[in-house]
This record gives structure tokens, sequence and C-alpha cells, in this order.
């Protein structure tokens, strides 16, 4: 029996962004190809081990410092391309997919699924998601789907592989399956960006138009909104608008309202926050954060804050 | 190598041809490696100037283009090249100036050599930082023009027949104004039988603006070229050519007004198969645009609704350049962009109404992600039947090895083959040709069958450094067909005009494109590989404005010249 299932942190569906690519096709021409990586596994002393895998975490967040080819290269040289660790053999899953070697990241796979931990059902979710998205990419959506499946049956509550059962549904041709999908994924994560575009395209083929205009123009809003290099007067003032036409046609992005909100009060725009935050507690008056920050804003107009 | 025209009866004839014939017989596989880099024994000598000083101003890292045209009449083509200029702090050694360079028999004659015409031809560009070049014939006189653009106002030489240009941009109307332009194309966009003119603009940038970008706190040599997102973009504009000389700007009503859109390539085709000639732009991290031609010089942006608005993953990327072609021979307009590094190169197959990213499966967007990609072609390098892909890359840092991880400036340029079944192959150098294990500061790329051997060769600018000019060693040993057409009801250029040939079975549709890639105008002639010998062939040619032409029974390994029924 397997621990309660985690949804996988939003912060590793972000680093996995993508959406909707490849069809089933015909497989893959044989092409003159150089042989794939070999099957190899070291047992690393522990403080090595310890190590490489503090330096491929670091190498594998945050945006500007990541570099998953280095972390690749650090973490096969230092657990062979099959580790017996599990976080090892994760870690360099992960970095073997953003490094576009889908060959190594099957081998990284198969060494995480022979000892798959009960105790990190997150990460199970998202290698089976892996496993699924690189036969997407391959042109097999149709064989992608049976891990997106095993990805939820870990983690029901796993967006991103609803998000990627979306996306397999409709490159095989199941349009009404994939909206079924994608819908979820945005129930669960609204402002997942990938989805609503993805969700756009269905529509389109599905023949509705009028919603995938709608899901269409969430999806700008929601590009417009992550733009964090908006540096002219112009992009900030389109963001600024962006998530106040969000907050109409997503009011269930509360991550967005809250965000305008802390935009409003570096602008001095308390009043504006204020009403914002009542009416956001209001409608949501189960959100910790929104209700958090309401009294954040009380305490500071009443002289009790900073 | 011989030209056949083609009456309006489809009559054939011979005509004057020039080279030797073509070697008999067809190569199963491509027997050595595609390209030689002939550019010292071409006598092409020109190497770009970016004005760069270490102040990393803006508009030094993204120039410049090329175009082929042939000027002088003679039948084979000529190279337009574009230039810099000086900017603060920089100062040059020696006058900057375009460069027109007259084919004398490259190629086709021993001792074959470009030659610098530019200061008799008084082409040289008026001193502005050129950008872009486009050559077609707008005002219908049989000589081909050049458009140039700027980071400043823009010019346009009108061929006097003679040898020389006139400026004739003041008549014209269209300098476009002070502002950042990039790439350009031409095209009949309002069916009434001479070209118009659209023009990318890039962003709202100024040379003083006082921008520093880069951990400058590191010191000096981290300053970095500023991201794109630091301006604001601005429109792109539309020119309709009202048939006197005169060009009357049309962006207000035409649809790219109060757009922006930070566009760095542009390429044409009637993507939606109504007969008139569509526009898509590659803009520079912000939403491409994908203009359909509602008629009367009037477009919708359709790009969200055909699907390349965003990549496949919703993200925008940051395209450079952009060519449209029948990829995978379906008889529709695929599109491929290129785009920055780690972001990568898209390739949409239409399929039924509507763009799909096929890039991974392609196998197109894994190899792409280290490159920084602007020049593209699409065309059948080796003559057999389908597009393959060629990339000119470079990244947009000079510093690029300091201040990024795993990446480089110079960069090698990319040759994929297509293998058919929608998958492309990554050719290593020993197939590509050394040139491609060359890194460089790829922009521009301009494809010509510049030798007239019935393959398509290709002219690659550098950013600060020389042009390359590759010879394509390969292509002919296949069968060919080659398509010079020239318009009588629609522009004399045939710009957008599509020719369907049928062979044993197969049909091969190719267009005449009145500029694409980045910043580059190609050959205007159409040339279709056939793979194999296949003997006489059919070809049915669509022109601009609907007007349908069979031609049966044309032989191959020549080029055919074509008029248009009258």
């Amino acid at each position: 029996m397997r621990a309660a299932p985690t949804p996988p942190s939003l912060l590793l569906a972000g680093l996995l962004a993508g959406a909707c690519g490849p069809q089933e096709t015909a497989p893959p021409a044989a092409a003159p190809r150089a042989p794939g990586p070999q099957r190899t596994t070291l047992a690393p002393p522990p403080d090595l081990a310890a190590a490489a895998l503090a330096e491929a975490r670091e190498l594998l967040g945050a945006e500007k410092l990541a570099d998953p080819p280095a972390a690749l290269a650090r973490l096969e040289a230092v657990f062979g391309t099959a580790p017996s660790d599990p976080e090892a053999a994760f870690l360099l899953a992960r970095a073997a997919f953003r490094s576009e070697e889908p060959e190594r990241c099957t081998l990284a796979l198969d060494a995480w699924f022979e000892r798959e931990p009960v105790d990190r059902p997150d990460w199970s979710a998202e290698a089976w998601v892996l496993r699924g998205w690189l036969l997407e990419r391959a042109g097999r959506p149709a064989e992608a789907l049976p891990h997106h499946e095993r990805a939820l049956a870990v983690s029901p509550g796993y967006a991103f592989a609803l998000l990627r059962k979306g996306c397999a549904l409709a490159d095989s041709g199941d349009a009404e399956g994939a909206i079924g999908s994608l819908e979820q994924a945005i129930e669960l994560r609204p402002g997942l960006l990938e989805a609503h575009f993805a969700l756009a395209q269905a529509y389109r083929r599905a023949g509705r138009a009028g919603d995938a205009e709608r899901e269409a123009r969430i999806h700008r809003l929601l590009n417009q909104t992550s733009d964090n290099s908006a540096n002219t007067r112009e992009s900030v003032t389109e963001k600024f608008a962006a998530f106040e036409e969000l907050e109409r046609l997503l009011p269930q992005w509360i991550e967005g309202r809250l965000t305008l909100t802390r935009m409003q009060l570096k602008l001095g725009r308390g009043d504006l926050a204020l009403a914002r935050m009542r009416r956001l507690v209001a409608e949501q008056p189960e959100s910790v954060e929104a209700r958090a920050l309401l009294e954040q804003i009380e305490r500071a107009g009443r002289g009790g804050g900073r | 190598m011989r030209r056949i025209a083609m009456g309006a009866a489809a009559a054939s004839f011979a005509a004057a041809g020039c080279g030797p014939d073509p070697p008999a017989g067809a190569g199963p596989a491509p027997p050595r490696a595609c390209f030689r880099d002939v550019t010292a024994e071409s006598g092409l000598a020109f190497r770009h100037v970016n004005g760069a000083s270490g102040r990393r101003h803006f508009v030094e890292t993204n120039g410049s283009g090329a175009a082929w045209l042939d000027f002088d009449g003679d039948g084979d083509l000529d190279l337009y090249l574009v230039q810099g200029t000086e900017l603060p702090g920089f100062v040059a050694t020696a006058p900057l100036r375009c460069a027109l360079l007259r084919n004398d028999g490259v190629g086709r004659a021993a001792g074959g050599r470009f030659v610098d015409v530019t200061e008799s031809a008084g082409v040289g560009g008026n001193g502005c930082h050129g950008m872009a070049a486009a050559a077609a014939d707008f005002d219908g006189d049989g000589r081909t023009d050049l458009y140039v653009t700027c980071f400043g106002p823009n010019v346009l030489y009108r061929n006097r027949g003679d040898g020389t240009f006139e400026d004739v941009t003041a008549r014209a109307g269209t300098a476009d104004g002070d502002r950042y332009h990039s790439s350009c194309a031409w095209g009949d966009f309002d069916g009434d039988g001479d070209l118009d003119l659209y023009v990318v603009g890039y962003v709202d940038y100024r040379v003083d603006d006082g921008k520093v970008c880069g951990d400058v706190a590191r010191g000096e040599a981290w300053r970095t070229y500023c991201h794109p997102d630091m301006y604001a973009g601005i429109d792109d504009a539309v020119y309709r050519n009202d048939g006197d000389g005169r060009f009357t700007d049309v962006t207000a009503q035409a649809g790219p007004a109060g757009r922006g859109g930070k566009g760095l390539g542009v390429c044409c085709a009637d993507f939606d198969g109504d007969g008139d000639l569509d526009l898509f732009v590659a803009n520079d991290s912000d939403a491409n645009f994908l203009w359909r031609n509602d008629g009367g010089m009037r477009f919708t942006e359709v790009a969200s609704a055909w699907g390349v608005d965003f990549n496949g993953e919703g993200r925008t990327q940051s395209c450079m350049g952009a060519a449209f072609g029948d990829v995978d021979a379906d008889l529709d307009f695929d599109l491929f962009t290129v785009n920055l590094s780690n972001e990568y190169n898209t390739l949409w197959l239409l399929e039924g109404g509507q763009y799909r990213d096929r890039s991974y499966a392609s196998g197109l967007a894994a190899p792409s992600m280290p490159h920084v990609g602007f020049g593209v072609v699409l065309a059948d390098f080796d003559n057999d039947g389908d597009l393959d892909v060629a990339v000119a890359n470079g990244h947009v840092l000079d510093n690029a090895e300091l201040v990024l991880a795993g990446t480089t400036w110079r960069q090698p340029a990319s040759l994929y083959w297509n293998e058919g079944g929608g998958r492309f192959r990554l050719a290593p150098a020993a197939e590509a040709g050394s040139c491609f294990d060359e890194p460089r500061v790829g922009r521009g790329l301009a494809a010509a069958d510049f030798d007239d051997d019935g393959d398509l060769d290709l002219l690659f600018t550098g950013n600060g450094e020389e042009a390359r000019l590759l010879r394509n060693e390969i292509g002919s040993t296949r069968a060919w067909i080659g398509f010079d057409l020239t318009g009588t009801a629609s522009n004399r250029d045939a710009i957008g005009a599509e020719v369907r040939v049928h062979s044993r079975g197969r049909v091969v549709m190719r267009a005449v494109r009145g500029a694409e890639s980045y910043l580059s105008s190609h050959d205007l002639r159409v040339l279709v590989g056939l793979d194999g010998d296949p003997g006489p062939v059919d070809a049915e040619i669509r022109w601009p404005g609907g007007r349908r032409q069979e031609l049966r029974g044309l032989p191959v390994r020549r080029y055919h010249l074509v008029e248009e029924p009258r």
C-alpha cells in the first residue's frame, strides 16, 4: 500500500512546463545513430554522493542558475547512467529530460522504477509523466497515455499529469477526452498557462470557437503576467492590466489576485488592495493566504504593520 | 545548362544557355559532402562591420542580410550584401557601404569571379546601418530593383537598366521613418499586378538611450546587449504600390497599426489556399503574427486561431528567421521558425486547417537547443523531392561564453536532411560539408542556384565577419527541373506563384518567394528536385491571382522560362 498521494510541487511542474507537441506518426525512420548510452551503475562514497546530489539540486533549481546538462554530467560521473540511489536516478532523469537526452532519461527512469521508494509518490508521478512525455515527443501519444494514467493513479491531484494526458489525447485524435482532462487540470491549477493554451486548441478542433477564444485570451494574459522581464512602461502597464482582466476571466486564480494586490501595495494603493482582498476573502473564505494578506493590510491600515 | 522558354501555349524552344551541362544519371545517395566553401575562389570578399566598440549598442548584434538578384539581366545571379555603419564609439578604418557583386561566370567558367560594382551602380546604402535586402521588379520594367532596410530610414533603389540604380526612396515614399527595421518582403498583396511591400519593425530603440545591461558590477566585460524586453515593440508597415513609382503607406487600414510585435523575420505564402498572399511575421519574445489577406490591402491577424502565435507548449519564443514550405509533401504550406538557444526551432505542420507544432516528432527540436538560429532556408538541397533545412546560427551576445553557461557566440550552422515520414536528421559535417563544423556568427542566409547547375547553393552572412558562399556539390547529381516565371497579368516576378510538378505519381509543390529567412531574399526561380531520373514531367503553375497553366512533357535538368498566358 502506498502512502497517501502528495501532489508534486508546483515548482516541479513548473520546471517541466510544456504542452501539446507531437502527434502519432510512423515510428521514427531508422537513421544512422551513434550507439546509445551504456548502462552503468557506480557506488560513490557517501560524502561524494551527497555533494553531487546537492550540486545537481542546485543546477536543476532556479531558472537563472539552472544548467541541466551540467547536472546530467555531474550525476552520471558520480553515479553512472543507472544510479542505484533513488534520488540520483530521479534527478538524473529530470536532468536528462531537460537536456534533450531521451535515451539517458530512459535509462535513469528505468533505474528509478527498479527501486521506486514508497515515500516519494511525487517523484513517482513525475517519473511516469516523463516516461509518457518522452513517448509524446517521439510522436507516439497513444502509447504515452498509460504512463500519464499511472502518474494520476499515484497522484490524482497532479495537474501537470492531467495536462500531459490532455495533450496526448488531443494528439491521438480524442478532442473530447482532451477537453475533459485539460479542464480538470485547470480546475486544479487555474494558473497553469500551458493547459489554457492546449485547451484553446482542443476547443478549436471540437468546433467550440467561443470557448477557444476565451481560453486563448486567458493564456495570453497569463503569459503577460508571467513576464518577469517586463521593463518598459508599456509592458508593466500591460502586465498590470492582464492581472486585472484575469481577475474577471479567471476569478478562481487566487495566486494571481494575491500578486495583483501585492503589486498595488507596492505602488502605495493600499485602498485598492484592501478592497480587492476583502472581495477575495468574501468569495474564497477558505483561502488562508487571502485571509493572511487581508489581515496584513488591515493591520497596516491601523498603523500596526510595516 | 540550357534554359527552355515556355510561351502561353506551352510551346518550348531552346534559349541561350550558359555553363556546362550537368552530369547525367541519378545518384542514389549523397556521394560526398553537400556543400563546399567557394568564398575565396569566387572572389567574394565582404566583411560585415557591426560597429561594435564595447558599448554594446543594441543594434550592433542583429545585422545583416543579403539578396540574390540578376541586376544586369545577363542571366546569372549577382549578389547584394548589406553593411553596417559607424556607431558612437566606433570609427571605421575605411568607408562602410553595402556591396553589389556582379557575377562574372562564378562556378560556370574557369576563373569566374564576383566583381564589386557598388560604386558604379550607386547602391552603397546611403550610409545607413543596413539590415535587410529584398530584390524584386517593383515597377514591372523587367529589371530587378532593390529595397534595403536600415536602423533608420530605408532605401529603395530603382534599376535603370544600364548597370546603375537610382535612389527613388523619397519619390516612392518608402523610407518608413527613422525606425529600427528588420526584414521586409515583396508581394502583390492587393492582387493588382504590381508588388507591394511589407516592412517589419523591430523595437523602439535609440543609440543614446543610456540603457546598460548585464552584470556590470562585475566589470565592463560583463556588460551585455540588452534583451528586447527592455524596449517596446514597434509596428510593421505596409506599403501599397500605386503603379506610378509611388507607394502609399496603408499600415493603418491594413492591420499592423498599433500591434507592435518586435518582428525580425517575415515570409509569405497563401497558407489558407484562397488565392492571395498571406504573411507570417516572426516576433522576438512576443507572440507571432499570421496575417491573413482579406483582399483590398486588409489583413486579419489569425496566429492564435491557426496555432502559430506561440509554440506548441504555449510559450513565447524569440523567433528570428522564418520560412514557409511544404515539408510533408501534402501540398500546403508548413512553417518553420528558428529561435534563441534553449527554445527549440519550431516546425508547424498544417493539418486539418490548423498548424500543429511537430518540432519534437520531426527531430528538429532537440538538435537546435544549443543554437541561436537566424537565417533559415527550406529547400531540397539533395534534389530528392523533399524539403531539407539549413539554419545559420550564432548567438546574440558577443560575450556569451562569459555570461552564459554552456554556450558560445560563434556557432556552427546546421543542415537537416528530410528523411521522409515527417522526420529530419541533423547532417554531420562529413555530409553537410566541413563549413558546417565551423563556428560563426551566422545571421542572413539566402539560397540561389548561382552557378545554374540545378541545385541550390547558400550564402551565409555573419555579424561582424565575412560572408561565406557555399556551393552545392551534390544536388545536381539527381534529376531536377527549374522554372523562371514571368508574370503578365500578375506581378512580373511572379512572386507568390506556385508550381506543382507531377512526376511518377508524386506531386511536388514549390513557390516563388519574395523574401524569407532572416533579412534576406533568395533566387526567385523555382527549382524542384525529382529524385532518380524520371524523364519528362508535367507541371501546373498557379499564377498569383489564380490563373492556372498546365505544361506537359517538360524535359528535366533545365530551367524553363515561362511567361504567364495573356
